[in-house]
């Protein structure tokens, strides 16, 4: 016994040893990243990476940016085959990383918590990039949603403020509303970042709680039957919008409020928008709750580099970046402890997403089966309320859909 | 007599031991490239085959028989019979009569096919999303000058009644170049002496039309009716960028269920056994195609 | 537009109600033309547009003042004399190979008789049935271990040649009268001079029209080089532009000038290839 623990302190310590030297004289190493962050963000993630590059001689990232359904195609098989890259963002759905970890493709990040601190990183998130206990990926970004309204068409129907409540921002869409192309509010349901799951959440509803189907929560029934009457009866939204049809209304000042994230801010203001944000009303269940997006990024499973990976990764989460993160995209800090760091509070808009962060919630954070629920059945549920009035009815259908998929009773 | 002369084939084949050296180089490329990954899927379709997995369990025709039971799945093969049925006709018939009015070699005409031709070359992933402004009803110009006019615009791509005919239009305009093209090189090798012959026989224009021209461009026909019922059946770019094979899977097609299936639920059997059920589609239609046109008697 | 002087033997034919009919034909020509360009022009004068113009005054075509900002950009944050090589090398490179390697399958099919050759000719046509993303994968995982992955031979070679372009050019070269070649034959010329030097100057409208469609094909096709390309030196111009749209915000100005941008070298090689494969009957030298 004692003879192995000597042997094994001799090992680590030449390896140490070696580790040390090989340090000293070999090439940086170099990781590959594959990045799905395009357009307008693009910039501030690759000024990021260059100025990690440059303050680290040792390790070099080569960031790969491609879009989104590239890495979709190629990751798995990629990662498998051993021709993928050492980090990765596989999904802007969290879920996806279930799949991932479930085979053994992403490499658990021990080192990093260590490395960024306890307790420093949202709950929200440990929780979703959990498995068993370990940590599976780092936040890319974290954001919040807030409520953006066109200031000149509030003006102009005489309102004063930003609705506080779920019933004020009903009643004022509807009042804004004109039945011929100009809609009080820009509510997506496809192919978007969700908006309905907020409105879902802040009447007390939800998709699933403990584990089973909450669609045909009366709660969760009554809201989108509300919602889904006011865009039948009174055009408040166009029906099935994708994101960017929503985003096209509010850029061209043909809807009053829309539901978004930080990205939209620069393309209003270049749009010529005279908008504001402010947090999401409150609805029924009297608490304020928003929807929080996160892109993971994982280490590939096959690197030869966790080590200068997690090291990568530690940075990307020090305050320095997500200071430069939060300025440079109006992203939210992914960390909890900065929410009175100056350089956060300074900026009025960053300030404003970051004070979501205690209230924000993942849309489906660890469904393994993300997709099928997502656009198989909630998305079509939704839809078929708008289209066709039957929001219980399509609740409930839905509701027995999610149940057997998900085991329930 | 001058149909005679064209349907009666000159049988004399070179016999000779050359032929398979004149293919080897395609026949590699396509072994290794696509005969190869075909029978691949074909394989992945017999399996719980999932693309994060290195071992996949054998299930034999379960996949095929989910999908005897999967609504979208039907739901889907409907929309693909609809798109083709509605594009293909259109697209040859105009095609055909764009490369007759368009076959002469004056400006205008050499102008007008470039005009014709431009949806082909441009890229569906772009113009898909200048589609989608010209056919919405709140952004872009065609509702701004409808709403100025009073009229109240349809909002084509929301619409579970219009969805799946704006994508039909959009696939004809992108299209309709191509047929044109081919016809168009088809009609220069028709002989101007039979043209000739037949004018001076008395012949009407519908009559020459009708029995020299139809019979001389055959081959092309063909070609371009086949490669158009092929294209349709795997309509994919338009549906992904404008619809996503909404609203409520009104516009949803094979491949893009095929796609979604594959790539953002992973359940790569399952979406190889709708690719195969889709490829057996083709090649029936195919075959039916061929038949009628006599194939076999034309070589 | 003046009517066309039409050989004497048709000119009995011109009545006042064909004069009538032709008018009426050709103005439902243009019209429909004016629809299949009409995206293009708002493309674009799209492009020359500021974001607040495109969705504050989107009745108004013309810009207000033309605007060159998303050029600009696009000229800045990419590497673009490094992609227009790529996208020059991969689309040009697969179309050169792939007219020679489809032109020799297609004469073989279509002139030469050998054990298997219709049903060749079926597994030709056979491939081009199975639509293409159920193969990506496959492919991707071959190229892989080829070690091919990053590399011109990766893009090109897969698409070295096609079941599309073979079918096309064997429904032309059955249309060549069998006379040219059995004379040829006759005079003891082999099977590739028959092809080289009597087909392919025949086939010149087809390989013309072909040469069009496979270059268009892959200069605009993205998917395939973010498929077998990760890094950034050898991306392709529409697979580069690519990263102008994002998930969630896209920047409609820069889209449009760098579909703009990406379409003018297909216009210009369809301008000038037209001459080839529509220039009249005269120069086919098929009678």
């Amino acid at each position: 016994m004692k003879t192995k623990t000597l042997l094994a302190a001799l090992a680590a310590s030449s390896m140490l040893a070696i580790g040390l030297a090989g340090h000293a004289l070999a090439a940086p190493v170099t990781l590959t990243y594959w990045s799905g962050f395009t357009g307008g963000d693009k910039q501030a993630y690759l000024d990021l990476i260059k100025k990690f590059n440059d303050t680290h001689p040792d390790i070099q990232v080569d960031y790969q940016l491609q879009p989104w359904d590239s890495i979709a195609q190629k990751l798995p098989t990629a990662i498998i085959s051993g021709s993928g890259p050492d980090l990765a963002t596989p999904d802007y759905n969290v879920a996806t990383i279930q799949q991932y970890v479930a085979n053994g493709l992403a490499l658990p990040l021990d080192d990093l918590i260590p490395q960024v601190g306890q307790g420093v990183l949202p709950q929200a998130v440990i929780d979703s990039f959990s498995v068993g206990g370990k940590l599976y990926a780092a936040p890319a970004n974290y954001a919040t949603l807030l409520l953006y309204y066109n200031k000149d068409m509030l003006k102009t129907g005489g309102i004063a403020a930003p609705p506080k409540t779920m019933a004020e921002l009903q009643d004022y869409a509807v009042k804004l509303s004109s039945g011929q192309g100009q809609y009080g509010i820009a509510l997506a349901d496809n192919a978007t970042i969700q908006m309905w799951p907020v409105l879902i959440w802040s009447d007390g509803g939800d998709l699933i709680a403990n584990k089973c189907s909450a669609l045909a929560d009366p709660k969760t029934i009554a809201t989108v039957e509300k919602w889904s009457g006011l865009i039948r009866d009174k055009k408040i939204s166009p029906v099935g919008s994708t994101g960017q049809d929503a985003d096209n209304l509010f850029a061209a000042g043909k809807a009053a409020f829309e539901i978004n994230g930080p990205w939209a801010a620069g393309q209003y203001k270049s749009a010529g928008v005279n908008f504001g944000v402010a947090p999401v009303p409150v609805g029924d269940s009297g608490k304020p709750v928003t929807l929080a997006s996160t892109v993971p990024t994982i280490v590939s499973s096959k690197t030869q580099h966790p080590k200068e990976a997690q090291i990568f990764l530690a940075w990307w989460l020090s305050k320095d970046t997500q200071v430069q993160l939060s300025t440079a995209a109006a992203y939210a800090p992914s960390r909890n402890d900065m929410g009175n760091d100056p350089s956060i509070t300074s900026n009025p808009t960053v300030a404003a997403f970051a004070a979501q962060v205690p209230y924000a919630r993942l849309y489906l954070p660890t469904e393994k089966d993300f997709a099928k629920i997502d656009t198989g059945i909630f998305i079509p549920a939704i839809q078929s309320a708008e289209q066709n009035g039957n929001a219980a009815e399509a609740l409930k259908a839905a509701n027995d859909q999610l149940n057997q998929l998900l085991g329930c009773p | 007599m001058i149909v005679a002369t064209i349907e009666r084939p000159q049988r004399r084949w070179a016999h000779s031991r050359s032929g398979p050296l004149f293919l080897l180089p395609s026949a590699l490329i396509i072994a290794t490239f696509v005969l190869y990954p075909i029978a691949q899927s074909l394989w992945m379709s017999l399996h719980d085959w999932s693309m994060f997995q290195v071992t996949h369990p054998f299930v034999g025709l379960a996949n095929y028989a989910e999908l005897i039971r999967d609504r979208r799945f039907w739901n889907a093969l409907l929309n693909t019979i609809v798109f083709t049925v509605a594009t293909v006709p259109v697209q040859v018939i105009v095609g055909l009569l764009l490369a007759i009015a368009l076959s002469r070699s004056r400006w205008w005409a050499v102008f007008l096919r470039s005009v014709y031709f431009f949806p082909v070359i441009s890229s569906f992933a772009t113009m898909a999303i200048v589609w989608r402004f010209l056919l919405s009803a709140d952004v872009g110009p065609t509702a701004s000058w409808l709403r100025a006019l009073g009229i109240t615009p349809l909002d084509w791509l929301h619409s579970t009644v219009w969805a799946l005919p704006a994508i039909i239009m959009v696939g004809l305009w992108k299209n309709i170049g191509f047929t044109m093209v081919i016809l168009l090189a088809a009609l220069q090798d028709v002989p101007e002496s039979l043209t000739e012959a037949a004018v001076l026989d008395g012949a009407t224009r519908w009559q020459r039309f009708i029995h020299v021209t139809i019979p001389s461009i055959r081959h092309a026909l063909l070609f371009t009716s086949v490669i158009a019922v092929i294209a349709s059946l795997q309509v994919f770019d338009q549906v992904y960028v404008m619809t996503r094979g909404g609203p409520l899977f009104h516009t949803e097609t094979l491949v893009t269920y095929m796609y979604e299936q594959g790539f953002t639920e992973y359940r790569s059997g399952y979406a190889a056994a709708i690719a195969w059920v889709l490829f057996v589609l083709i090649m029936l239609v195919s075959i039916v195609q061929l038949r009628l046109f006599r194939y076999a008697d034309v070589d | 537009m003046s009517t066309e002087p039409l050989p004497p033997y048709l000119a009995a034919e011109q009545t006042v109600l064909s004069r009538l009919l032709a008018i009426a034909a050709g103005l439902l020509v243009l019209l429909l033309a004016a629809f299949t360009v009409f995206p293009f022009v708002w493309m674009l004068l799209t492009s020359l547009r500021t974001q607040q113009e495109i969705f504050s005054n989107p009745g108004n075509l013309i810009p207000a003042s033309f605007n060159l900002d998303a050029y600009v950009k696009i000229w800045s944050e990419l590497p673009f004399a490094r992609l227009f090589v790529n996208s020059i090398v991969f689309a040009g490179g697969a179309t050169l190979i792939s007219l020679l390697f489809d032109s020799l399958a297609a004469y073989a099919l279509s002139r030469l008789d050998f054990p298997g050759r219709t049903l060749a000719f079926y597994i030709v046509l056979a491939t081009l049935m199975v639509p293409y993303q159920i193969t990506l994968i496959p492919v991707f995982q071959t190229v892989f271990d080829f070690h091919w992955l990053n590399t011109y031979q990766g893009l090109i070679v897969p698409r070295a040649t096609s079941a599309f372009g073979i079918f096309l050019l064997r429904q032309f070269f059955v249309t060549v009268p069998r006379d040219l070649d059995a004379a040829a034959r006759l005079d003891g010329a082999g099977e590739f001079r028959i092809y080289w030097s009597i087909m392919l100057p025949l086939a010149r409208p087809a390989l013309a029209t072909l040469a069009v469609f496979h270059f268009m094909y892959n200069w605009n096709d993205f998917l395939w080089p973010l498929v077998i390309t990760s890094s950034a030196d050898m991306r392709t111009l529409p697979a580069g532009l690519t990263l102008f749209s994002g998930q969630f915000v896209v920047e409609h100005a820069v889209l449009m000038a760098g579909a703009t941008i990406s379409l003018t070298p297909l216009a210009l090689a369809f301008f000038f290839a037209q001459r080839y494969f529509v220039q009249g009957i005269a120069t086919t030298g098929i009678k």
